[in-house]
C-alpha cells in the first residue's frame, strides 16, 4: 500500500480488511476515528463500508455483513465469521519492520518505545527474528554526526578538517550543511561548499574535524538537494579494465558502465567512468597481477600509471627506514 | 460486480465455509455475478488473479487438491502460524516504529520508487499520528518518506532468505557456479551490501554469502531437508561486531604486525574500525598492531592509503609487502 490518498481498487480492498475486524474490536468507532488510525480519507472510508454492507454477497441469505454509520459517523458492524481477523504481517512487511526499526535503534540508541515495540514484533515473528536483521548505517564518530546533524536542524555554518579521497589531500572547508544522511551504509553531509563555490556530498569518515561557525539561520535549504552517488555525467572519460574473472570481486563497488565476459569465461571487461585520478591510482592497485587497463579517450596503457603508484609506495618505505628513528622496527615476531 | 466487492465476496465466502471448496462452487455461491464471463477460461483467468490479489495483500487463501478427487482444486482461507499474528503494540510502540519506517528509505537495488515499511503497520492499525502529524497528513503523504534519514539498499533475493531465517528452513542458491544448500542465520547490511550468515547443509560450517553475488533465485527447500546441521542451532546468534577486516578472514596463522599511517589515512582507518589497536600516535602518524591472517586482505586494504601507509614490523611481513608491491611495478617490465 502506498499511503497515498488515491488508493487503488486493492489497495482499498486491503484497507477494509484491516478496518472491519479493527472496528469488531471494539464494538464500533467513529470515522474520523478510523481514518486517522488507518491514515485514511474518511468520507472515502465511509462510501466504502456502504459498499460493503450493500454489495459484498456472502452466498447465504441468512448471514451477511452488516454495516451501520449512524448520522455522528459512529460505524459499528456485524460480521458473521467473517472478516474477524486482518490480513496477517507477511515475511516481506516484517522485514521491513524490522530492518528499519533495528536502523534507527542503532542510531538513535536504547529507547523505552522502540525497543519493546522490535523485541514484540520479533516474538511474533519467531524465537530466531530479533537478531535476524542488523543495518549498519555507516562509519564515523557519533559525536561528530550529532554535531553535524545539530548544525543542519538550525542552519548553521560549519567548518570541516576534510580528507579528499578522491584528490588524496586534506584541507579546510567552510561549509552550509544542507542535509546529512546515509546512503548504501555510508553517511554523507551535503551542502554548499563555499571554498569550491558549489554543491559537495562530504563523507563522514573523512571528515578529521568539524566546528560550527556563525550563528544559527545563516542560510536556506534548497527544494531539491541531491544524493550522492547519483552517477556520472555522460562526458566522463571512461577507462577499461581486463580483469580475470575470480578477480572480479575488484570492481564490485565501482560505477561499472559496461561489463563483458570472454568466451571462455577466464576474463572479464569493463568499462568504468573516472573524474578522478587518484581514485584511478587507488583502484589499478587493487587490480590482480593479470590484469590490463586502457584510458579510452587517450588510448594510454594505464598499468604505467599503476607503476609509478607503486613506485610511490616503495620509495615511501625507502624514507621511512632512513629517517632517524621512525623506521621500520625489525622482525618481533 | 466489480473488483472491490469481488475480492471481499470472495474473502467472506472462503471465511464462511469450514471446507475447501472448487471454483465452480465458488461461482455459483456468488449467484454468477463474480465471474459471469461465458467462456470458462476467461473466468477462470479473472479468479486467479483475484487470488495473487488477495495473496499479495496477506490474505491466507490455500490451494489444494482434494485428497478423494486430486484432479480437482479446493480453495480455503487458512491461517498458517508461519504469518505474524498482531504482537500486541501498545500506541506508543506503534509510533516509534512508524517513526522508524517513515525515516528509513527502503528501496530495491535498481527501482525508482521506495518501498513502504509502514504498509505492515496498517494491519496493526500503526498509522496513527503522533509526532505532530495526523492520519490525514499521511493519508495525503508521498511515497518517498519523509525527513529520510537513511537509504537502505534491499536485494531481489532477501525476503526469500528472510522467511528462511524465522521459519527455521533450509533454502538453496547458486553462488560462484555451485549449488549451495543452507540454513539461513541472520542478515547484516554492510556498506550498503547484505551478508548472509548459514550453517552449510553440507559441511555444518558457517558461511557468509553477499547477497548481490548470488546468482538467480534463492529457492526454499523442504524443511528438515540437508542433514544434521538444519534445525541443530537454538537461540540468536551473537553477531559479529564492526566492520570486515580483510585481514582476517584466512586460515594462516595469525601473525601481527605493526603499520603507520599519516594522520589522514589513520583518522578514516579509524572511523571504519574504531577499536583498531593503537600503539603509538603523534601529529603525524599513527602507529598499528594488527592481527592478520590473510596478508594479501592486508595488503588490499593498505593500498587503499596508498602511499599514506608503510608496514613497519615484522620484518618478514614488510618484506613480503614491498615484494607485492614491487610486482605492480614489474609488470610493465621495470622490476625493482
Amino acid at each position: 500500500m502506498s499511503g497515498s490518498g488515491r488508493l487503488s481498487e486493492s489497495e482499498r480492498v486491503e484497507l477494509m480488511l484491516c478496518v472491519l475486524p479493527w472496528i469488531a474490536a471494539r464494538g464500533g468507532a467513529g470515522l474520523e476515528d478510523i481514518g486517522a488510525h488507518f491514515g485514511a480519507d474518511p468520507a472515502k472510508l465511509h462510501a466504502d463500508l456502504d459498499r460493503v454492507f450493500y454489495d459484498v454477497e456472502i452466498g447465504d441469505p441468512m448471514t451477511m455483513v452488516t454495516v451501520d454509520v449512524d448520522p455522528d459517523g459512529f460505524v459499528t458492524v456485524i460480521l458473521p465469521g467473517s472478516f474477524e481477523e486482518p490480513p496477517r504481517l507477511d515475511h516481506t512487511e516484517a522485514l521491513h519492520l524490522l530492518a528499519a526499526g533495528t536502523a534507527m535503534a542503532a542510531l538513535q540508541g536504547a529507547s523505552d518505545t522502540l525497543d519493546p515495540a522490535l523485541d514484540k514484533l520479533a516474538a511474533a515473528l519467531g524465537p530466531r527474528a530479533r537478531s535476524a536483521v542488523q543495518v549498519d548505517l555507516g562509519s564515523g564518530d557519533p559525536e561528530l554526526r550529532e554535531l553535524l546533524r545539530a548544525a543542519t536542524r538550525e542552519q548553521c555554518r560549519v567548518r570541516l578538517r576534510y580528507f579528499s579521497w578522491g584528490a588524496d589531500t586534506v584541507g579546510d572547508r567552510t561549509v552550509d550543511p544542507y542535509v546529512l544522511r546515509s546512503i548504501r551504509g555510508e553517511w554523507y553531509l551535503t551542502g554548499h561548499c563555499h571554498d569550491r563555490g558549489a554543491l559537495r556530498h562530504f563523507r563522514l569518515d573523512r571528515v578529521l574535524a568539524a566546528e560550527r561557525v556563525g550563528d544559527p539561520g545563516a542560510f536556506e535549504v534548497p527544494d531539491d538537494v541531491p544524493e550522492p552517488l547519483e552517477g556520472f555525467a555522460d562526458d566522463t572519460p571512461l577507462v577499461e579494465m581486463h580483469i580475470p574473472a575470480g578477480a572480479a570481486w575488484v570492481v564490485d563497488s565501482l560505477p561499472v558502465a559496461q561489463w563483458e565476459e570472454s568466451d571462455d569465461g577466464e576474463m572479464i571487461t569493463v568499462r568504468i567512468p573516472v573524474s578522478n585520478e587518484t581514485w584511478l591510482d587507488r583502484t589499478l592497485l587493487r587490480l590482480p597481477a593479470q590484469s590490463r587497463a586502457v584510458d579510452l579517450s587517450t588510448g594510454d596503457d594505464l598499468m604505467a600509471r599503476r607503476a609509478a603508484a607503486a613506485t610511490r609506495i616503495l620509495d615511501r618505505h625507502a624514507a621511512d627506514a632512513a629517517a632517524p628513528g621512525t623506521g621500520s622496527s625489525g622482525d618481533r615476531s | 460486480m466489480d473488483k472491490f466487492t469481488r475480492l471481499l465476496s470472495l474473502v467472506a465466502l472462503l471465511e464462511q465455509r469450514s471446507h475447501p471448496q472448487t471454483f465452480e462452487s465458488i461461482k455459483e455461491q456468488l449467484r454468477g455475478e463474480a465471474y459471469p464471463q461465458t467462456n470458462p477460461e476467461t473466468a477462470r483467468r479473472s479468479f486467479e488473479r483475484d487470488k495473487d490479489d488477495l495473496l499479495s495483500m496477506g490474505v491466507p487463501l490455500v490451494a489444494a487438491p482434494f485428497a478423494d478427487d486430486p484432479s480437482n482444486t479446493g480453495y480455503t482461507i487458512r491461517r498458517e502460524r508461519s504469518e505474524v499474528s498482531d504482537p500486541g503494540l501498545t500506541p506508543a510502540e506503534l509510533a516509534a516504529l512508524r517513526m522508524a519506517a517513515r525515516a528509513m528509505a527502503l528501496r530495491h537495488e535498481g527501482v525508482e520508487d521506495f518501498e513502504d515499511a509502514t504498509d505492515g503497520l496498517r494491519k496493526f492499525g500503526g498509522l496513527a499520528g503522533g509526532d505532530g502529524e495526523t492520519g490525514q497528513d499521511l493519508a495525503a503523504g508521498a511515497g518517498a518518506p519523509v525527513d529520510t534519514l537513511a537509504e537502505i539498499r534491499l536485494d531481489a533475493n532477501i525476503s526469500e532468505v528472510f522467511g528462511g531465517i524465522v521459519d527455521r528452513r533450509p533454502v538453496g542458491f547458486g553462488y560462484n557456479g555451485q549449488v549451495r544448500e543452507v540454513l539461513p542465520r541472520h542478515l547484516r547490511s554492510l556498506s550498503g551490501n547484505w551478508y548472509l550468515t548459514c550453517d552449510d547443509l553440507g559441511t555444518g560450517e558457517t558461511r557468509t554469502y553477499r547477497l548481490d553475488r548470488i546468482e538467480g533465485s534463492v529457492l526454499p527447500l523442504p524443511a528438515g531437508e540437508g542433514g544434521p546441521a538444519t534445525g541443530s542451532s537454538t537461540g540468536s546468534d551473537p553477531l559479529p561486531s564492526g566492520r570486515f577486516r580483510p585481514w582476517e578472514f584466512g586460515s594462516a596463522e595469525t601473525v601481527t604486525v605493526q603499520v603507520a599511517l599519516d594522520a589522514a589515512a589513520a583518522a578514516v582507518a579509524l572511523a571504519e574500525h574504531p577499536d583498531l589497536e593503537v600503539t603509538a600516535e603523534d601529529p603525524d602518524r599513527t602507529v598499528f598492531n594488527l592481527d592478520v591472517r590473510s596478508p594479501e586482505g592486508l595488503w588490499n586494504w593498505l593500498l587503499r592509503f596508498m602511499d599514506r601507509a608503510v608496514v613497519l614490523a615484522p620484518q618478514h611481513m614488510r618484506e613480503a609487502y614491498l615484494a607485492h608491491v614491487s610486482t605492480l611495478t614489474a609488470e610493465q617490465g621495470a622490476p625493482r
